[in-house]
């Protein structure tokens, strides 16, 4: 299997390997198919509704034939290729590429053909974020993109107006521009463009469900590879990072205000934070939305980070990277079993050093796992 | 006249959340949405997703509760941001607490 050469930058769709056309000329369908089935047979809708519901679910079922495919490949790919050829196909890096929605909901909108140079500076700002976020994956970790075979990275930009968010459908990265009071332009934090590609690495290793237990560790992952990666790009040590995540996306408005992040992991029930969160596992409730019981583990990062010294992403960030990746999909797995996962691998990476062993464990007793 | 209450949940910044201090919320007159966008609210009032798949699939992707009184009873779902039509998404403000 032929894999083609990383261009200098992403290439318009196009020129685009036949799989990432079809990426590129899918729109977003996140409804799931039943319902939309549902509603295609629903009588009492309009014909012209029931149709276009018809049409959304037979795309949804292909995209999640593709998607579904493409990871069956890839693990398949890695069990049967000899070795030499594994590590050919995982020295290619990430084709990296950036669409315009032009303040429109349809994903992925027009592409950039050369976001490197763009005039917009989003586009810019955001093809040198993802592409640098890839190079923290790969020289942190030894990792090639997301699924570890140089998948191709997606990001759309300007979605809808004034758009107070930004998120990963699955498939692609997608930014609002946000309202200008309370926030600015999704793409200025680079925590929260890594923040987005996060969800990416967690569903295609540990497969974090999005509720509960689980849907706290998919959520804290990512602020916590979010946090490393702003950290990395800095140069900075856990004593010299700030630990907030979002701080370059509060607009004026939130500012006034003194908030001045979404999230802190050093300190997440903070007055600072727009979002405040729980810090101990006492505080943990079934139903909670993962942007608040993501406050548990991301204490817990931030103490065995700050016990452990150095750079966050050497050590610690070595031990949260393997207890994501090293172990089969655990789509509803506990904050405990997270928590031993990264003990047992604090003993097994360092063992030379119980330091380290001792550092992680405080860290979750002290959050009450 | 049927009032549609709408408030907007979760997204990066956790929109709604019991700690957070921002909110999105509003509300529109079913009557006055345009026949499609009604059409598509009674729908999923009449066969909301099951509650395990009523959330956004989506990471960090918006979730709305969209609450009205049918037949006498208040009524609440919650459905992902591309299950709602646009005309009621638009009648969310975001603001701060
Ligand atoms: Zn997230």
């Amino acid at each position: 299997m032929s894999r083609p050469s990383r261009p200098e930058t992403a290439p318009c769709a196009a020129r685009l390997a036949p799989h990432r056309r079809h990426a590129a000329g899918c729109g977003c369908f996140i409804i799931p198919t039943r319902v939309l089935d549902r509603f295609a047979q629903d009588e009492q809708l309009p014909e012209a509704q029931r149709k276009s519901f018809a049409d959304a679910a037979s795309i949804e079922t292909e995209w999640r034939k593709v998607r579904s495919a493409s990871q069956q490949l890839m693990r398949m790919a890695h069990s049967v290729l000899p070795t030499g050829m594994t590590a050919l196909a995982a020295a290619a890096p990430p084709v990296v590429s950036v669409f315009d929605c032009r303040h429109g909901m349809a994903l992925p909108g027009t592409p950039f053909c050369d976001p490197a140079h763009a005039t917009d500076e989003t586009a810019r700002r955001t093809f040198a974020e993802t592409t640098a976020m890839a190079e923290f994956l790969r020289l942190a970790f030894n990792r090639n993109s997301l699924d570890d075979a140089g998948m191709g990275l997606l990001s759309s930009i300007h979605f809808s107006v004034g758009y107070n968010n930004a998120f990963w459908n699955g498939l692609q990265m997608t930014y609002g521009d946000g309202d200008g009071n309370i926030f600015i332009d999704f793409t200025r934090s680079n925590d929260v463009i890594a923040h987005e590609l996060t969800h990416g690495l967690t569903e295609y290793t540990a497969g974090f469900a999005y509720r509960n237990q689980a849907g706290g560790l998919n959520e804290s992952v990512s602020d916590v590879f979010g946090s490393m990666f702003r950290q990395w790009r800095a140069g900075q040590s856990v004593q010299q990072a700030d630990w907030l995540i979002g701080r370059d996306i509060m607009g004026p408005g939130a500012l006034a205000r003194g908030y001045t992040c979404l999230r802190d992991l050093a300190n997440p029930g903070a007055e600072h934070c727009l979002s405040p969160q729980p810090a101990h596992f006492d505080q943990y409730r079934n139903g909670m939305d993962p942007h608040d019981s993501s406050g548990i583990p991301n204490q817990a990062f931030y103490r065995a980070a700050m016990a452990i010294g150095g750079r966050s992403w050497e050590k610690t960030g070595r031990i949260w990277y393997h207890a994501l990746t090293g172990y089969r999909p655990s789509p509803n797995l506990s904050m405990r079993s997270f928590a031993n996962r990264t003990r047992s691998l604090a003993r097994q990476i360092f063992g030379s050093e119980p330091s380290i062993r001792r550092a992680v464990d405080q860290a979750w007793l002290a959050v009450g796992l | 006249m049927t009032m549609l209450h709408v408030e907007r949940l979760g997204g990066l910044a956790g929109f709604g959340g019991p700690r957070a201090r921002i909110r999105s919320c509003g509300c529109i007159e079913l009557a006055d949405l345009p026949d499609a966008a009604r059409a598509s609210v009674e729908a999923l009032f009449r066969k909301p997703p099951p509650k395990r798949r009523s959330a956004s699939t989506a990471a960090d992707g918006f979730r709305y509760r969209l609450r009205c009184e049918i037949d006498g009873e208040e009524r609440s779902i919650e459905v992902a941001e591309t299950a709602v039509p646009a005309a009621v998404s638009a009648c969310v403000h975001d603001e701060l607490i």
